[in-house]
């Protein structure tokens, strides 16, 4: 196990941050942690680095005890902040450069990371730029590589795409799944459903400071009742033919808003069947067709009662 | 993985430094605007002494004949006589003052003008000196004639020497801010590498150190080859005031920014108006103020380390004072230490 938080919990005052969080992050796994704003993530992430003392529970990495002191577990994570943590004063080469040589002391090896991380990342024509020079896009790179450039078997991300543009994005999430490919351990921290969705193998979904669901994406999606979500082009309904669909087995929910018959299903066979059956029975003409399956936006609100915003 | 190479890491926060153009600003525009200043009154007040041209009227006592030595000075025309004839000149604007010469001299101006001033601080410094003989040393007299220095460049070179020293609280103060927690988001970064939070600390200080006391050597090295002959100084006294000062300035401005509970902009400003008072009150005290404090409260100094500093580099230009030079040296000394301990438990036990 390469993180193991147990019954954590971290107060300020009289505000709970961190309620009995429990945590297990494997081997060579990408493990996201979702949850909106204020849920406690940054905490979370304060608390594992050893940025900030907790008052009850541990906190092992590789099965030794983190605090601020833990110099030697420190030389083998790697950090990749929410805000651009770099200096203004030093070009893109000498920021990825000296962030380096704070881990590795050869010379020769900080140079070649250096070179590597800026092949990696597609920077190489913006090594002489200054931080304020470069676009937020390449700003998030250049933080991204800051983060990467020693080859450390824990990466710790919070929110490392926020405010990059497509193509930066695009950049950062192929190389966490690379990074990945090459063994590292990724603990990825975001709001961002679709992100979390996209690159982690098991997800946490943070509440106040609990965690409220723990598993795969599938798992997550299998806690649900909520089956799919059907949406169909249809040009009018009535009150009763509303009525009448919401009566349809497995219905658990149907909104009817410009044209659109939005109709959300319990797990179950031949829901759409039946929806379908149900409008040619009655001769009501219909459009498009789409169906979807559960998002962890759903998983959530299903949970919580609330939308990850 | 290595150990950290901090000769690298060195060579690269020394690039980074120089970069940094608020620093640069404090360090060297700053204090050339100063100097500029300085170096522009300083102009206006002798040149009304070059010319010889002032005025002074002196009334004797017949018991008290002896003489103050200004008066002997190329800039003085004197006129002697009894007080209605002076009072008279004066009221006639023809004299620029006069003294009545007795046990305590009374020196009478019908205003306040820079011959006046000049008059002023002669009389200041041969009171001092008369006073002093009993119980002082030479080197306070020397000390607190300000007016009477050998040459305004000699005046002008310590006030930017021990100026740059002093601004040594900026560069330390602008070094905590990278390596304290939410004052910027590159300390965060920095405190999450495999560098111990000590050491990190003391590599920054003392990256601003070498570079702070740098720019003061090369500074005073071009001033001694161009002015050099005028100030005959104790290059290694003057070296290690420099050391000192810097060092304890750099302790001083680091320990500022430790401090919670105020806004960084605040404390930003707070320095600055900080730093402008103890500058200002540190080269312009009157001479008979600076007297007064070096003999009756002499620890009030402590208060203003650059008063401190300033002071040391007036005993060496002037080459005498070794007790006020000891006592201060020893006055820093303990000033620097309690910043440095008081800085190191500050990061150390901080908070989050």
């Amino acid at each position: 196990m390469v993180i193991e938080v147990k019954n954590l919990v971290k107060r300020y005052d009289r505000i709970i941050a961190l309620d009995y969080f429990n945590l297990m992050v494997k081997e060579g796994q990408i493990h996201g942690i979702l949850g909106p704003a204020g849920s406690g993530k940054t905490t979370l992430l304060d608390c594992i680095l050893g940025l900030k003392k907790y008052d009850k529970g541990s906190i092992l990495l590789w099965g030794k005890k983190m605090d601020r002191d833990s110099y030697e577990l420190k030389k083998d994570i790697g950090v990749v902040l929410e805000e651009e943590a770099v200096f203004e004063e030093l070009t893109l080469y000498e920021n990825i450069s000296y962030f380096c040589s704070l881990y590795v002391g050869d010379k020769q090896k900080v140079k070649e990371f250096t070179k590597e991380t800026i092949e990696f990342l597609g920077l190489e024509d913006f090594i002489k730029l200054y931080p304020k020079k470069l676009s937020p896009g390449l700003l998030r790179r250049l933080s991204f590589a800051c983060g990467i450039v020693h080859k450390p078997k824990l990466l710790i991300l919070d929110e490392p795409i926020e405010g990059a543009d497509p193509h930066s994005r695009k950049k950062i999430m192929d190389s966490i799944q690379e990074l990945k490919n090459r063994g590292t351990t990724i603990l990825y921290i975001s709001q961002n459903m679709d992100e979390i969705e996209q690159l982690s193998t098991e997800i946490t979904m943070l509440d106040r400071g609990r965690a409220i669901a723990q598993g795969t994406k599938e798992e997550l999606k299998n806690m649900i009742s909520l089956g799919e979500k059907i949406s169909v082009e249809v040009y009018s309904l009535s009150e009763e033919q509303m009525k009448e669909i919401s009566q349809l087995p497995n219905v658990s929910g149907t909104e009817y808003d410009n044209r659109t018959l939005i109709m959300k299903a319990k797990k179950g066979r031949n829901n759409l069947m039946t929806l379908l059956d149900y409008l040619q029975e009655r001769k009501i003409p219909f459009g498009r067709i789409i169906t979807e399956m559960p998002t962890l936006d759903d998983v959530y609100l299903e949970i919580t009662g609330k939308e990850l915003g | 993985m290595n150990k950290v190479n901090y000769w690298e890491l060195f060579l690269d926060r020394i690039k980074l430094l120089c970069r940094r153009k608020k620093i640069l600003f404090f360090s060297l525009i700053l204090p050339l605007l100063i100097m500029g200043i300085i170096n522009f009154m300083m102009t206006a007040l002798l040149s009304a002494r070059e010319e010889g041209n002032i005025e002074l009227g002196i009334v004797r006592d017949e018991k008290e004949m002896a003489a103050y030595s200004f008066l002997n000075k190329g800039e003085f025309h004197i006129v002697y006589g009894d007080k209605e004839k002076m009072q008279t000149l004066l009221l006639e604007k023809k004299i620029d003052a006069y003294l009545v010469y007795s046990q305590v001299p009374e020196l009478h101006m019908s205003d306040m003008g820079r011959k006046q001033a000049i008059i002023k601080g002669y009389i200041d410094s041969e009171i001092q000196r008369m006073d002093s003989q009993n119980s002082n040393s030479k080197l306070i007299v020397n000390m607190t004639e300000p007016i009477a220095l050998p040459d305004k460049k000699c005046l002008a070179f310590l006030y930017i020497t021990s100026l740059l020293c002093i601004l040594g609280a900026r560069w330390g103060f602008e070094e905590m801010k990278e390596l304290i927690p939410n004052q910027s988001a590159v300390s965060k970064r920095l405190l999450l590498s495999p560098v111990p939070k000590e050491k990190l600390l003391l590599f920054h200080l003392a990256c601003v150190y070498i570079l702070q006391t740098g720019c003061i050597l090369i500074f005073s090295f071009i001033m001694l080859k161009t002015i050099g002959k005028h100030l005959q100084l104790r290059e290694e006294l003057y070296l290690a005031t420099v050391a000192a000062g810097s060092l304890g300035s750099i302790l001083a401005g680091a320990f500022f920014g430790t401090l919670k509970r105020i806004n960084q902009k605040v404390k930003d400003v707070l320095l600055n108006g900080v730093l402008i008072v103890m500058l200002l009150t540190a080269f312009f005290t009157p001479a008979a103020s600076r007297y007064f404090i070096s003999d009756k409260l002499p620890y009030l100094t402590f208060l203003n380390p650059p008063a401190l500093i300033t002071e040391m580099l007036y005993c060496i230009a002037l080459q005498n004072g070794l007790f006020v030079f000891l006592k201060d040296s020893l006055l820093l000394f303990v000033y620097t230490l309690a910043a440095g301990i008081c800085l190191y438990l500050r990061y150390k036990w901080r908070k989050e």
